[in-house]
Protein backbone atom coordinates (compact mmCIF):
# COMPACT_ATOMS: atom_id res chain seq x y z
CA UNK A 1 0.00 0.00 0.00
CA UNK A 2 1.48 3.31 -1.04
CA UNK A 3 2.14 5.75 1.76
CA UNK A 4 0.20 8.95 1.15
CA UNK A 5 -0.55 12.04 3.13
CA UNK A 6 -3.28 10.25 5.10
CA UNK A 7 -0.72 7.79 6.47
CA UNK A 8 1.42 10.64 7.80
CA UNK A 9 -1.65 12.25 9.38
CA UNK A 10 -2.46 8.94 11.04
CA UNK A 11 1.10 8.74 12.41
CA UNK A 12 0.84 12.26 13.80
CA UNK A 13 -2.51 11.42 15.47
CA UNK A 14 -0.97 8.34 17.09
CA UNK A 15 2.00 10.36 18.35
CA UNK A 16 -0.32 13.04 19.73
CA UNK A 17 -2.39 10.46 21.63
CA UNK A 18 0.74 8.80 23.06
CA UNK A 19 2.06 12.20 24.13
CA UNK A 20 -1.26 13.13 25.73
CA UNK A 21 -1.30 9.92 27.72
CA UNK A 22 2.34 10.33 28.72
CA UNK A 23 1.74 13.90 29.90
CA UNK A 24 -1.52 13.18 31.72
CA UNK A 25 -0.92 9.73 33.15
CA UNK A 26 2.42 10.09 34.90
CA UNK A 27 3.74 12.02 37.87
CA UNK A 28 7.39 11.99 36.82
CA UNK A 29 8.31 15.44 35.57
CA UNK A 30 10.60 14.09 32.82
CA UNK A 31 7.79 11.96 31.43
CA UNK A 32 5.44 14.93 31.48
CA UNK A 33 8.00 16.99 29.54
CA UNK A 34 8.49 14.16 27.04
CA UNK A 35 4.73 13.91 26.57
CA UNK A 36 4.41 17.62 25.88
CA UNK A 37 7.25 17.38 23.36
CA UNK A 38 5.47 14.52 21.59
CA UNK A 39 2.23 16.53 21.50
CA UNK A 40 4.16 19.42 19.92
CA UNK A 41 5.90 17.13 17.43
CA UNK A 42 2.65 15.75 16.02
CA UNK A 43 1.57 18.94 14.20
CA UNK A 44 5.12 19.37 12.88
CA UNK A 45 4.72 16.04 11.06
CA UNK A 46 1.44 17.32 9.62
CA UNK A 47 3.11 20.52 8.40
CA UNK A 48 5.98 18.52 6.90
CA UNK A 49 3.55 16.13 5.21
CA UNK A 50 1.43 18.85 3.67
CA UNK A 51 4.57 20.72 2.64
CA UNK A 52 6.31 17.66 1.23
CA UNK A 53 3.33 16.39 -0.72
CA UNK A 54 2.70 19.85 -2.20
CA UNK A 55 5.94 20.22 -4.15
CA UNK A 56 8.02 21.61 -1.28
CA UNK A 57 5.73 24.39 -0.14
CA UNK A 58 7.99 27.05 1.44
CA UNK A 59 5.35 28.31 3.85
CA UNK A 60 5.12 24.88 5.39
CA UNK A 61 8.91 24.79 5.76
CA UNK A 62 8.87 28.17 7.53
CA UNK A 63 6.21 26.94 9.96
CA UNK A 64 8.20 23.74 10.54
CA UNK A 65 11.29 25.81 11.31
CA UNK A 66 9.44 28.00 13.83
CA UNK A 67 7.63 25.11 15.50
CA UNK A 68 10.78 22.98 15.67
CA UNK A 69 12.65 25.84 17.35
CA UNK A 70 9.87 26.26 19.92
CA UNK A 71 9.81 22.50 20.49
CA UNK A 72 13.57 22.28 21.07
CA UNK A 73 13.57 25.31 23.37
CA UNK A 74 10.69 23.79 25.34
CA UNK A 75 12.65 20.55 25.64
CA UNK A 76 15.71 22.33 27.00
CA UNK A 77 13.61 24.50 29.34
CA UNK A 78 11.73 21.46 30.62
CA UNK A 79 14.94 19.57 31.36
CA UNK A 80 16.36 22.59 33.19
CA UNK A 81 13.13 22.96 35.18
CA UNK A 82 13.25 19.28 36.07
CA UNK A 83 16.85 19.63 37.21
CA UNK A 84 16.00 22.73 39.25
CA UNK A 85 13.03 20.92 40.81
CA UNK A 86 15.31 18.03 41.72
CA UNK A 87 17.89 20.41 43.22
CA UNK A 88 15.31 21.93 45.55
CA UNK A 89 13.20 18.90 46.45
CA UNK A 90 15.56 15.95 45.95
CA UNK A 91 13.08 14.09 43.75
CA UNK A 92 11.66 14.34 40.24
CA UNK A 93 8.15 13.34 41.27
CA UNK A 94 5.47 16.00 40.87
CA UNK A 95 3.59 16.64 44.10
CA UNK A 96 -0.04 15.66 44.12
CA UNK A 97 -1.93 12.42 44.27
CA UNK A 98 0.27 9.79 45.88
CA UNK A 99 -2.00 6.76 46.17
CA UNK A 100 -0.24 4.85 43.41
CA UNK B 1 11.78 2.46 -1.43
CA UNK B 2 9.74 5.36 0.00
CA UNK B 3 7.07 2.96 1.24
CA UNK B 4 9.59 0.55 2.74
CA UNK B 5 11.30 3.29 4.73
CA UNK B 6 7.94 4.76 5.76
CA UNK B 7 6.73 1.47 7.21
CA UNK B 8 10.10 0.86 8.93
CA UNK B 9 9.91 4.28 10.59
CA UNK B 10 6.22 3.69 11.43
CA UNK B 11 7.08 0.43 13.20
CA UNK B 12 9.90 2.13 15.08
CA UNK B 13 7.62 5.01 16.11
CA UNK B 14 4.87 2.70 17.36
CA UNK B 15 7.28 0.45 19.27
CA UNK B 16 9.27 3.27 20.83
CA UNK B 17 6.12 5.24 21.63
CA UNK B 18 4.49 2.33 23.44
CA UNK B 19 7.70 1.64 25.39
CA UNK B 20 7.97 5.35 26.19
CA UNK B 21 4.47 5.51 27.62
CA UNK B 22 4.06 2.14 29.32
CA UNK B 23 7.61 1.43 30.53
CA UNK B 24 7.99 1.23 34.28
CA UNK B 25 11.50 2.66 34.41
CA UNK B 26 12.24 6.24 33.48
CA UNK B 27 15.60 5.39 31.92
CA UNK B 28 13.91 2.99 29.44
CA UNK B 29 11.38 5.68 28.72
CA UNK B 30 14.12 8.23 28.02
CA UNK B 31 16.03 5.88 25.70
CA UNK B 32 12.86 5.02 23.79
CA UNK B 33 12.13 8.76 23.53
CA UNK B 34 15.46 9.23 21.72
CA UNK B 35 14.61 6.38 19.32
CA UNK B 36 11.15 7.86 18.81
CA UNK B 37 12.51 11.31 17.96
CA UNK B 38 15.11 9.79 15.61
CA UNK B 39 12.32 7.91 13.79
CA UNK B 40 10.28 11.11 13.52
CA UNK B 41 13.30 12.88 12.02
CA UNK B 42 13.54 9.95 9.59
CA UNK B 43 10.01 10.78 8.49
CA UNK B 44 11.17 14.37 7.99
CA UNK B 45 13.89 13.12 5.63
CA UNK B 46 11.26 11.22 3.65
CA UNK B 47 9.24 14.45 3.40
CA UNK B 48 12.11 16.50 1.93
CA UNK B 49 12.78 18.37 5.19
CA UNK B 50 16.35 17.17 5.69
CA UNK B 51 17.56 20.43 7.19
CA UNK B 52 15.10 20.30 10.07
CA UNK B 53 15.81 16.62 10.65
CA UNK B 54 19.53 17.40 10.94
CA UNK B 55 18.95 20.38 13.20
CA UNK B 56 16.62 18.37 15.40
CA UNK B 57 19.07 15.50 15.77
CA UNK B 58 21.86 17.94 16.63
CA UNK B 59 19.73 19.73 19.23
CA UNK B 60 18.58 16.44 20.75
CA UNK B 61 22.11 15.07 21.05
CA UNK B 62 23.46 18.35 22.48
CA UNK B 63 20.61 18.50 25.00
CA UNK B 64 21.24 14.96 26.25
CA UNK B 65 24.99 15.55 26.43
CA UNK B 66 24.49 18.78 28.41
CA UNK B 67 22.06 17.02 30.75
CA UNK B 68 24.53 14.22 31.44
CA UNK B 69 27.57 16.49 31.77
CA UNK B 70 26.21 19.32 33.87
CA UNK B 71 23.65 17.58 36.05
CA UNK B 72 24.49 16.39 39.51
CA UNK B 73 25.24 12.74 40.16
CA UNK B 74 22.05 12.26 42.14
CA UNK B 75 19.88 13.57 39.31
CA UNK B 76 21.08 10.89 36.91
CA UNK B 77 20.72 8.24 39.61
CA UNK B 78 17.18 9.39 40.29
CA UNK B 79 16.37 8.98 36.60
CA UNK B 80 18.03 5.57 36.43
CA UNK B 81 16.30 4.18 39.51
CA UNK B 82 13.02 2.37 39.47
CA UNK B 83 10.39 4.96 40.25
CA UNK B 84 6.77 3.98 40.66
CA UNK B 85 5.26 7.12 39.22
CA UNK B 86 2.06 5.74 37.79
CA UNK B 87 -1.47 6.48 38.85
CA UNK B 88 -3.81 3.71 40.09
CA UNK B 89 -4.64 0.92 37.66
CA UNK B 90 -8.31 1.87 37.39
CA UNK B 91 -7.53 5.42 36.35
CA UNK B 92 -4.90 4.17 33.92
CA UNK B 93 -7.39 1.77 32.30
CA UNK B 94 -10.03 4.48 32.00
CA UNK B 95 -7.48 6.89 30.53
CA UNK B 96 -6.31 4.31 27.99
CA UNK B 97 -9.90 3.56 26.92
CA UNK B 98 -10.88 7.22 26.59
CA UNK B 99 -7.70 8.20 24.75
CA UNK B 100 -7.94 5.17 22.43
CA UNK B 101 -11.52 6.03 21.48
CA UNK B 102 -10.67 9.70 20.95
CA UNK B 103 -7.54 8.78 18.99
CA UNK B 104 -9.38 6.32 16.80
CA UNK B 105 -12.14 8.80 16.00
CA UNK B 106 -9.67 11.62 15.31
CA UNK B 107 -7.34 9.50 13.20
CA UNK B 108 -10.16 7.95 11.16
CA UNK B 109 -11.87 11.29 10.54
CA UNK B 110 -8.70 13.13 9.59
CA UNK B 111 -7.12 10.37 7.54
CA UNK B 112 -10.31 9.61 5.59
CA UNK B 113 -10.75 13.22 4.52
CA UNK B 114 -10.12 13.97 0.87
CA UNK B 115 -7.62 16.80 1.23
CA UNK B 116 -7.65 19.41 -1.48
CA UNK B 117 -4.47 20.08 -3.40
CA UNK B 118 -3.40 23.67 -2.78
CA UNK B 119 -1.74 25.44 -5.67
CA UNK B 120 1.14 27.58 -4.45
CA UNK B 121 2.22 30.68 -6.30
CA UNK B 122 6.00 30.54 -5.86
CA UNK B 123 6.40 34.08 -7.17
CA UNK B 124 4.56 35.33 -4.10
CA UNK B 125 5.62 32.72 -1.55
CA UNK B 126 9.35 32.42 -1.26
CA UNK B 127 11.91 32.34 1.52
CA UNK B 128 13.25 35.67 0.26
CA UNK B 129 10.18 37.34 1.73
CA UNK B 130 11.05 36.30 5.26
CA UNK B 131 12.34 39.78 6.11
CA UNK B 132 9.45 41.65 4.48
CA UNK B 133 6.23 39.69 4.40
CA UNK B 134 7.10 37.50 7.36
CA UNK B 135 8.86 40.20 9.37
CA UNK B 136 6.18 40.05 12.08
CA UNK B 137 6.99 36.36 12.52
CA UNK B 138 10.66 37.18 13.07
CA UNK B 139 9.72 39.83 15.65
CA UNK B 140 7.44 37.40 17.47
CA UNK B 141 10.17 34.75 17.51
CA UNK B 142 12.64 37.26 18.92
CA UNK B 143 10.21 38.22 21.69
CA UNK B 144 9.56 34.56 22.47
CA UNK B 145 13.29 33.80 22.56
CA UNK B 146 13.92 36.71 24.90
CA UNK B 147 11.15 35.51 27.22
CA UNK B 148 12.56 31.98 27.21
CA UNK B 149 16.09 33.22 27.86
CA UNK B 150 14.83 35.37 30.74
CA UNK B 151 13.05 32.38 32.24
CA UNK B 152 16.20 30.28 31.82
CA UNK B 153 18.22 32.92 33.65
CA UNK B 154 15.59 32.90 36.42
CA UNK B 155 15.76 29.13 36.65
CA UNK B 156 19.55 29.00 36.71
CA UNK B 157 19.99 31.79 39.24
CA UNK B 158 22.18 31.15 42.23
CA UNK B 159 20.43 30.14 45.39
CA UNK B 160 20.08 32.75 48.08
CA UNK B 161 22.26 32.06 51.10
CA UNK B 162 20.22 30.84 54.03
CA UNK B 163 21.11 31.27 57.64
Amino acid sequence: MDAGINHFIFVSAVIFILGAYSAAGHKNILRVVMGIILMLTAPIINFAAFSGFRNFNPEGQIIIFITSGICILLLITGCLLAYNYFRHTGTIEIEGETDA
Amino acid sequence: MFNIFFYIFLAMILTAGLINVFSGRVINSSISFVVLMASIFGLFVLLNAELFALLGLLALSIMFAMTLIFSKRGFVQEIAEDVNDTYPKGKQFAAVIVLSVLGGITASLVSSTNWQIISVNYAINSLGLIFSKYLIVIILISLLLSAILASLKYVLRKEMPTE
